[in-house]
């Protein structure tokens, strides 16, 4: 049976579940041929190479963003005394959100055995390394003297000086790096089975030393894969709690202030649940183009897409849930100065961006609850995008409404964006797509052992 | 003015004036100084005059002249330079005993012959020197004229005229432009309105929603064929029908720093309508310009009558203003040190609002001028900010409540301090919050979790290779205190209680061996107070600072938030009369 086939086949066969994850007609060597043909085949074609050629462009005007920045100052923002964080800050946030999507994929469905994940997962950790690398860059430009930044981290000097630990920033230093070190490790490791199968079918001599030596002397062995699942398992483990607390620190930048609008205990959740919102959105986009590009029908299907838009829709109630929390505490707190804030949210110069970023993430998510809606990828894909520039605008007023609007009236300032703003914003999403264009030609795109598993289970049951 | 425009005028000089700017505008004075023969400006810059001059004569500034003056009430007291002039400069004493034939007469036997009779010839030397030391010559006062019992003047009711009246007013900061070429002077804000480095047309609310204009839209003021197109500031204090506009502005040649800022209110003047100009015609143009304002004024309503309390005097000793915060409870450790703790009492009846204190803070500091697009962006750089408060004053109208200073709290549980990253916000032993600018990475938390939003950035390298326009000469490095360091781009910076100034004194007093006294160490700000409204000194000692928090107006800004500052206010007390209140004598 042809590949073509079996992707019809996976919308026709019945399952007791429901629709099929994986399409069971497909062989082991079917799966790895699906996804190694992009990476060692002729290439990827010419869409892949004029994606690449734009996105390097992009990357190139993002180095050169940089250079602007560190040359001049951070006074090329918009950023003003009163309103002392804008997009950096705000792109930071939003970027560490996307990629914990990746982690809760490959770690948290892995431990609750949601085996839907295996054809997603690769992926989506890739999405997560190159987020928080792009992530960990604010932090340091932000920087008055980003050539300091070291400071922020524990090691010896001749100054005998630690960082200051009550510091929330101190706490996202170490928990970004440890966010980014873990996902590389994850990554790399979960990777070795696939990369040994393309070392053994790689045909030039550069390709077989590239993925030989990457693959570690992988056999396949029983004992290597035993070793392997023990090995998976155990960082899922670790990776859950690091998740959750990765972007609860990120959310403890501001409760841990004082300013009203920020000092919130629901902060770390909400973010954590923001997070998990806006990065399901991503992956959702990255899927329907990595399906239709690499023509994965058969491995990605529509089922997945339908969980993924139940979660959307669920993780949308749990943020409008959230919003009505602030509101609440807000008058029930009875303090002068947050209800303030909370009328300048609805009535300030900012409020048509809130009620955008309520339309985007709270009410048109709902759309999901219908079975017909979850299943247009191309609904998926639009209301994904439009919660992503939800989540962003919700970053971004989580900010100015506190900044703009705090205890000193005469200080009361609004934030008007910059061209450097602008280019902050936009330079990194190209910089994202060029290093997952390089990515889907040099690595396989989908874990092939694990989908070939999938496949196994779904053909016994 | 009648023989310059007949051309009968062979020379002209002029002396440290700028008629060319500041005449009314009837005069038409630039045309007529053209008629005549041969002209010299003797002046600091090359200004509007001296471009229409053929010679400019460089004056010294009076910082390094000898001259003479008098107060208003006839006391005579001799300038004394304080250094040697930088430049190759005269002063209009110079030039006037040219002019007069004395051709090698310098100012300091000028000035000494004037005063040569008020001593005889042997005693002279010593009376010289003892007028030096003292600083005013004595009995040199005027006497006391009689004129009588004082009478009220008798007013005649003015018929109501079509259109507006417009009045004119010196410039707070820049008097009649003289000192547009001054840079703090540019960026101190207006006291009232808070703009900086321009001016704007003053209405009230009333006015400004009868014309439907709103804050920075232009109009054209019109009035016996002259035009004048200015943006529009909505303030406090107008009557209906009056608008105000500052002059000094709109100069043509006021080096980098003042040419072109404002609009020049001296070409709508007239000799005789020099103050109050009355039929002016108002058109609303489609233009609008953006202002550069510093800090917000804000208004007294319930939520924010908190932040600026006013009482009655009979209401004080029943005044309520729990903000001490003692009773606070907090969870963090008290400060275990011993030896001065130094705070700071402000006197909100006693300030007027003035910008001394910002202009002596940014003096002794170094502070920087960002320049009107910074502070359109609202990066402003004043430690000391003044707030000002207005509140309702009847349908359409306020009045100015006071005016609140607030530099840095210097709290004792300063909220800046756990939030740095760096640890470069942090506390002594003599509760100031002190900014370590080496350690800064420039992460601004502290900025934003500060209540009060004392703390200024950096954002560019304002003092450090970045200056706002001529501001990076070299002349300049001589200007900065060096006692206080220069920030680099990136750096936190904030109001230290002029640490420099306690740490001088406290060397002083070791030397002695003794303890600081109470009175010695003066900040900046306290210094230049003319009104004395800024009091500083040790809370351990029974010094004067901690007899005033005492006072039943005594408060803290932000008190209920248990940031426990040492900057304290006292409330603006007020004691009407009951007869104003109905509105009757």
């Amino acid at each position: 049976m042809t590949v073509a086939d079996a992707r019809l086949d996976a919308d026709r066969v019945p399952l007791p579940h429901g629709r099929a994850l994986v399409a069971v007609s497909l062989k082991d060597e079917d799966v790895t041929d699906l996804v190694a043909r992009p990476v060692l085949g002729d290439g990827a074609g010419r869409g892949w190479l004029i994606a690449f050629i734009a996105a390097s462009l992009g990357a190139i005007v993002m180095a050169g963003g940089l250079v602007w920045l560190l040359a001049v100052g951070v006074g090329i923002w918009g950023i003003n005394s009163s309103v002392v964080w804008g997009f950096a800050i705000a792109n930071y946030v939003w970027w560490i959100g996307i990629g914990n999507a990746g982690t809760l994929i490959s770690s948290m469905l892995l431990i609750m055995r949601q085996r839907w994940r295996a054809s997603i997962n690769r992926f989506a950790e890739a999405m997560t390394i190159f987020a928080v690398t792009i992530a960990g860059i604010f932090p340091i430009i932000h920087l008055g003297r980003p050539m300091y930044f070291y400071w922020l981290a524990p090691y010896p000097n001749t100054m005998t000086l630690w960082p200051q630990w009550r510091s929330p920033l101190v706490w996202d230093f170490c928990a970004i790096l440890s966010y980014l070190l873990f996902s590389i490790i994850f990554w790399y490791t979960g990777m070795i089975p696939d990369l040994a199968a393309l070392r053994d079918r790689a045909r030039s001599r550069p390709a077989q030393v590239f993925y030989g030596a990457l693959a570690l002397g992988w056999r396949g062995s029983a004992r290597h894969w035993s070793a392997h699942h023990t090995f998976t398992v155990t960082m899922a483990a670790m990776a859950v709690p690091l998740v959750c607390s990765v972007h609860s620190i990120v959310g403890l930048d501001f409760a841990a202030s004082l300013m009203p609008g920020w000092q919130e205990t629901i902060f770390p959740p909400y973010f954590v649940v923001g997070a998990m919102f806006s990065g399901f959105a991503m992956v959702i986009v990255l899927a329907a183009l990595i399906r239709w590009g690499f023509r994965l029908q058969s491995i990605v299907t529509i089922q997945h897409f339908d969980i993924m838009g139940q979660i959307l829709a669920a993780a949308a109630l749990i943020m409008g849930a959230s919003y009505a929390t602030e509101w609440f505490s807000a008058w029930y707190g009875g303090r002068a100065v947050d209800r303030s804030v909370v009328t300048f949210m609805f009535t300030g110069p900012y409020a048509p961006l809130y009620y955008a970023m309520l339309l985007f993430n709270v009410a048109l998510p709902q759309v999901f609850w219908l079975p017909v809606a979850r299943r247009s990828v191309l609904l998926l894909c639009i209301v994904s995008i439009l919660i992503n520039i939800g989540m962003w605008l919700e970053r971004i007023l989580i900010l100015w409404m506190t900044l703009s609007h705090d205890y000193m009236p005469s200080m009361h300032r609004l934030f008007y964006p910059t061209a450097g703003d602008w280019l902050f914003l936009f330079a990194p999403l190209a910089f994202f797509a060029f290093l997952f264009i390089v990515f889907v030609r040099l690595l396989p795109v989908v874990s092939i052992h694990e989908v070939q598993a999938l496949r196994r289970e779904e053909a016994a049951a | 003015m009648q023989s310059l425009n007949e051309g009968q005028v062979k020379t002209l000089i002029a002396i440290e004036c700028n008629p060319a700017y500041d005449a009314p505008a009837d005069l038409a004075f630039k045309d007529a100084l053209q008629k005549a023969e041969f002209r010299a400006h003797l002046s600091q810059i090359v200004d509007e005059t001296s471009a229409l001059c053929e010679w400019h004569l460089p004056a010294s500034h009076a910082l390094e002249s000898w001259s003479d003056l008098r107060a208003p009430e006839g006391t005579a007291s001799i300038v004394q330079p304080l250094i040697e002039p930088l430049y190759d400069t005269r002063t209009a004493h110079d030039l006037i005993a040219i002019l007069s034939g004395q051709t090698g007469a310098k100012p300091y036997g000028l000035v000494q012959d004037t005063w040569r009779s008020h001593a005889s010839k042997d005693a002279f030397e010593g009376w010289w020197k003892k007028v030096l030391e003292d600083g005013v010559i004595p009995g040199t006062a005027s006497q006391p004229v009689n004129v009588g019992d004082p009478t009220l003047p008798e007013i005649k009711p003015i018929k109501a005229t079509e259109g507006a009246t417009l009045v004119l007013a010196a410039d707070p900061t820049l008097w009649d432009g003289r000192y547009a070429s001054n840079a703090w002077l540019q960026e101190c804000p207006n006291p009232f309105t808070k703009q900086v480095w321009g001016n704007s047309l003053g209405m009230n609310k009333a006015d400004a929603a009868r014309l439907g204009l709103k804050n920075g839209d232009k109009v054209r003021l019109t009035r016996n064929g002259r035009q004048l197109e200015v943006p529009v500031l909505v303030r406090e204090g107008h009557a209906d029908g009056v608008i105000s506009l500052a002059l000094g502005y709109g100069r043509s040649a006021a080096g980098d720093i003042g040419t072109g800022v404002g609009v020049n209110a001296f070409a709508f003047r007239e000799t005789l309508a020099s103050w109050v100009l009355d039929q002016v015609k108002i058109e609303k143009l489609p233009k609008s310009e953006d202002f550069a304002i510093a800090t917000a004024v804000t208004r007294l309503d319930a939520a924010t009558k908190d932040l600026f309390p006013v009482l009655t005097l009979a209401g004080l000793t029943s005044a309520n203003l729990k903000r001490n915060q003692e009773s606070q409870p907090s969870l963090l450790p008290p400060s275990p040190w011993p030896g001065p703790a130094w705070g700071m009492v402000i006197d909100n009846s006693a300030c007027i609002g003035c910008n001394a204190c910002v202009m002596a803070c940014q003096a002794e500091n170094n502070i920087p001028v960002v320049g009107p697009e910074e502070i359109e962006w609202g990066r402003i750089m004043h430690w000391i900010r003044i707030d000002p408060y207005e509140q309702d004053n009847g349908p359409g109208q306020t009045r100015v409540a006071g005016f609140e200073p607030v530099p840095c709290m210097q709290c004792e549980k300063a909220p800046c301090e756990p939030v740095c990253p760096v640890a470069a916000s942090i506390h002594d032993s003599e509760g100031l919050n002190v900014q370590v600018y080496n350690r800064c990475v420039g992460t601004r938390f502290c900025e934003a979790n500060c209540r009060y939003k004392v703390r200024r950035f950096n954002f560019f390298g304002y003092t450090d290779g970045q200056e706002y326009k001529n501001l990076g000469a070299e002349v300049l490095h001589a200007q900065k205190n060096p006692d206080v360091s220069v920030r680099a781009r990136g750096v936190m910076e904030k109001c230290t209680y002029c640490v420099q100034r306690i740490s001088r004194a406290r060397r002083e007093a070791e030397k002695e061996n003794r303890t600081i006294r109470d009175g010695e160490v003066i900040p900046a700000c306290a210094a230049a107070c003319p009104t004395r409204a800024i009091h500083f000194g040790d809370l351990d000692q029974n010094s004067q600072v901690r007899r005033l928090r005492s006072e039943p107006q005594h408060y803290a800004l932000l008190g209920d938030l248990g940031t426990r500052p040492r900057t304290t206010y006292l409330a603006r007390v007020l004691n009407p009369n009951p007869a104003l209140e109905k509105g009757e004598g």
